[in-house]
Parts: structure tokens; sequence; C-alpha cells
């Protein structure tokens, strides 16, 4: 304060002095007596000096309003209810916000579980295609061209594995059991088909569902195969087969197991089989319609084994044994009578 | 006019959302609002709704206030806003100039002013009657500068936020003024860039 070159101040310089103006407002003691000894010394700049204390005074001559303490405690209490008030309501809306925010995800989570309980895998092979697919559980299994494996996603969870097919496709089901007299949940396989329930524990198997017949090879283990149109059941040991008609009955067939798994080894092993059944397969395998000029031909019985690893060498076969044309349009293919 | 150290950390603590410190600062600085706001609006119920508002809109905003230099200043001009938006929702069915009508009562009289007799000439006479005639704008930058004891950033900052329109007070008068009052020069510059606006 004292370093302020007070004697050379103009009224105005007084008037913007913060320490002048707080003596002239407060007088404090300290104040005074440092301006009363300025005074004092008879400044040249004394006039200034009394002008702005005038000045100040009288820009300050208005009186103060009153504040009454209790409008003031009034007032901070008005101020703190409707604060209260606001955070109340914050309070609530947070509240409702968890639990919105809880119910979806619950419903997230909820529709997450029933999509992965409720849906189902489907693998299909397609025609001139074979697909080797790992289950959850381990098991493999091979598709034939032209086949649909369907199973549920959770596979694991499910109280027996099943899987539903339509085609042909070989098992190697993964034995899960230990106690062959306990069998506990997720134990038991399960294939099925349009004709039949194939229930396992660990085993390899052949099994084809076509054209509404159903043929059941067994390989290694022990299945129970059930007709599902005629309910019965019939107990499979390896090396034995078993074939059913559209009405879910069995027929006598002399097909052996080593000619129904034949195909996977890319071969057709045939004994007495007609050429109707062979260009089937055919058809089957590889979606072509066959059309045939001379119907006898169909008749004809065959003996052998056909590669059918292709559509080509399988035809060249076909060429060759029946002595025919063979002429491709598009999907369907025309066997001519060399004459 | 630096910033106390204890204002500092009380708006420090209420924007990380502590009450009390709301309730200091209400204590500290309930005279100086109501008093300004009574010389702004003359009309208490409306003083005391704005600083109602003030101060909950403050603790609803509270983790989004800016950092602030001057506690004070920030305050005065945040009831200030609140103050026009009043007379703006007030006066929406007639459209009124509000800085014009407005008053901003501040007297000034040689006799309450504590100024001996034989200092009572006719010039501080003259000073007091032209200083009456000054506009609410005016009155109101004096007000802050001496009751309020802001300083001259302070006041246009406070003030250039609700400046619209324009002053007529004739040169004459302004003239006339600075003659008889020797008037602060940055007060002046301050009048004149009132009215510039």
């Amino acid at each position: 304060m004292t370093s302020k070159l007070y004697h050379l101040f103009q009224t105005e310089d007084f008037l913007a002095d913060d320490d002048f103006l707080r003596f002239v407002k407060y007088s404090y003691p300290d104040d005074v007596i440092f301006w009363s000894n300025w005074t004092e010394k008879s400044p040249e700049n004394i006039q200034a000096y009394r002008n702005a204390v005038i000045q100040l005074k009288l820009i300050l001559s208005d009186s103060e309003i009153v504040v009454s303490p209790s409008l003031r405690e009034n007032l901070l209490a008005d101020i703190n209810a409707s604060i209260n008030q606001f955070e109340r309501k914050r309070k609530r809306k947070r509240i409702r916000t968890i639990w919105l925010s809880g119910a979806a995800s619950i419903i997230l989570v909820a529709t997450c579980l029933s999509w992965y309980f409720l849906s189902t895998v489907v693998v299909r092979a397609d025609y001139a295609e074979d697909l080797l697919v790992h289950l959850p559980d381990g098991s493999e299994v091979r598709m034939n061209k032209n086949s649909t494996l369907s199973y549920a996603r959770a596979f694991n969870w499910k109280a027996r594995r099943e899987v539903s097919l339509d085609g042909e496709a070989y098992f190697k089901v993964k034995h899960l059991n230990l106690t062959p007299d306990q069998i506990k949940r997720g134990e038991l396989f399960v294939a099925v088909t349009n004709g039949v329930a194939v229930q396992v524990l660990g085993t390899e198997f052949n099994l084809k569902d076509r054209h509404h017949k159903t043929n059941v090879t067994l390989i290694k283990g022990k299945i129970q195969v059930q007709s599902k149109k005629t309910g019965r059941q019939y107990m499979l040991r390896p090396g034995e087969l078993i074939d059913f008609d559209q009405e879910g009955v069995t027929v006598q067939k002399t097909q052996t197991a080593e000619a129904q798994t034949a195909w996977l080894s890319g071969k057709l092993i045939v004994s007495q089989t007609k050429v109707s059944d062979i260009l089937q397969e055919f058809e089957d395998l590889y979606g072509y319609t066959v059309i045939v000029d001379n119907p006898a031909l169909l008749q004809k019985k065959i003996d052998g084994a056909i590669s059918i690893r292709s559509e080509e060498s399988l035809l060249f076969t076909l060429k060759n044994i029946l002595d025919v044309d063979i002429k491709k349009e598009g999907k369907t293919i025309y066997l001519k009578n060399r004459n | 006019m630096a910033n106390d150290l204890n204002d500092i950390d009380l708006w420090g603590n209420l924007v990380k959302g502590n009450r009390i410190a709301l309730n200091s600062i209400y204590s500290s600085y309930f005279s100086s609002l109501y008093r300004y706001g009574m010389r702004m609006l003359q009309d208490e119920d409306a003083v005391r709704d704005c600083i109602q508002n003030l101060f909950v809109h403050l603790w609803v905003n509270h983790k989004k206030l800016p950092p602030v230099n001057n506690l004070r200043g920030y305050l005065i001009s945040a009831l200030r806003n609140n103050m026009i938006n009043f007379k703006n929702v007030e006066g929406r069915f007639q459209k009124v100039d509000l800085e014009a009508n407005e008053v901003f009562d501040l007297k000034f009289s040689v006799e309450s002013a504590f100024i001996q007799k034989e200092e009572q000439t006719e010039q501080v006479r003259q000073l007091s009657q032209a200083m009456n005639k000054l506009t609410p704008r005016q009155k109101e930058i004096i007000y802050l500068r001496y009751f309020e004891e802001l300083d001259y950033a302070e006041i246009s900052t406070i003030m250039d936020l609700s400046i619209k329109g324009t002053y007529k007070l004739s040169a004459r008068a302004l003239e006339a003024l600075r003659e008889v009052l020797n008037i602060d020069k940055m007060m002046l510059l301050a009048i004149l860039l009132s009215l510039k606006n």
C-alpha cells in the first residue's frame, strides 16, 4: 500500500483504487491511521483526495438494503426442500432405470438361452459332395452325398444325444458310458430317420433312409433299432443289417454289411442288383434324372463293384456294362441303346 | 479482488456434489445477492424465487459447472440471468422493452452521505443531480463497482451478457457528468462501452 505513489494521484485515480475505497467505505483503524498520516504531510494533491472522498461518499450514500435473517433462513430451507425433492425424483428414476435395464438384460439372456436350447443345427451334404461332421460330443458322422443331418444346438445338454438324418451316413458314436448297467443322462445316442430310431451307447453303424426305405448296418458294438411305423424293436450284432420297407416292415435282402458301407471307400457293390436300383442310386447321389429309352434295360441284373467317386467314372462304367450311348442335357441324362 | 482460497475450495466441493458447500456458498453470498436483486427488481417475492432458482440450478447441474475465478461475480451474473428470464416470462404477453423501462434502485443524496456541511458545495449538489440522472445500467455499473467491489473486467462480463439495444443518454449530459465528476476514466469507459452496444 505504501508503495503506491498517492501524491501523484488525480481524483479518478483515487476512485479506482481498492485500498482507498476500503478506507472510505469501512474506515478500518489501520486505514484511518495511514490516511491521516498521509494528509498531515499536506501533499500537493490534497484537493484531489478530498474530492475523491466526497464523490465516493456520495456514490455510497444510498443505504444498504436491510436483509432479514428470517428471510435468509426460510429461503435456505426452501432451497434445501426443493433439492431434496429433486434428489428423491432422481433416485426413483435411477431405480426405475436399473429395473428396466435389469429386465432388458434378463430378456436378452432368455432370448440367447432359448435360441441356444431350442434352435437346431442343420448340415447338408449336397449332390456329389461328401462331408465329415464332428458332433459336439466328439462323435463323427460321415455323410454321403445328398444327405441332411440335424441336431439340437445344445446337443450336450440334452437328456440323450439325438440326431435326425435324411439320406445316408456312417456314424462313429463316442462311447460315454462307463457303467453299462447304469445309463446316465446324455450317454444314450439316438439317430432318427423317417422310418426308424436307432438307439446306441457307442458304436459304428451305417444308416440309410431314402425313398421311405431304410437300411441299418451295424459294424461295431450293439444297437437297438425301432421301426417308427410298427413300433417293433430289433437288436443288431456286428455285421448284421436290417431293411425296412415303406410300411416299416423288415424285408429280406441279400446285401452284405460290406456292400452297405462300400460307399465310404467310393464304391457301389452290387450283386444281382437291378439296373433301375443302380440308376436310382446315381440319381440320389448326383441329382440327375436318368431317362432310359429301353425299359427292358432297367430289369437287367448286375454283379460287381462300381466306382461312385465321380459321376464321370460312374457313367463310364454304366456305358460299358449296359452298352448304351449317354447324352447329358442339363440335369437330365439319356441312356440310348446302341444298335 | 483475488478469489478467496476458501471460495475455490467451496466451489470445488460443490462440483463434487457436496451439499454443505452449497449451503456455505449460500450463507456467504445471500446478502449480496439479495441486495443486488432488490435493486434490480424491487420485488421481494421475485428476488426470492430467482435466488432459489439459482441455488437449485447450481445443485442440479453441479457436475457441469465451469471453473470459476470470482465466485461473487459468477453468482451475481447468474442471478442477473435468472432475473432477466423471470422478467421475460412475466412480460410474455406484453412485449415490453425490458432494458429500457427497467429501474435500478440506487439514489445519491448529499444529505445522507456523511459529507460535512461546509463541504456540501454547489458543485457537489450538481454532481449528485447528474448522478441521479444516470441510466439504470450506468447505476448498475456503479453499484457493482463500489458496493460489490467487482473490477471492470468482471462488470463488463456481467453486463455484456444482456446488453442489447441502445441507451440514449445525451452527449451533453455525459459531458456535464464528466466535467463535474472528474469521473474515473475506466468507469467512463465502461459507461461508454455500455452505450455503444
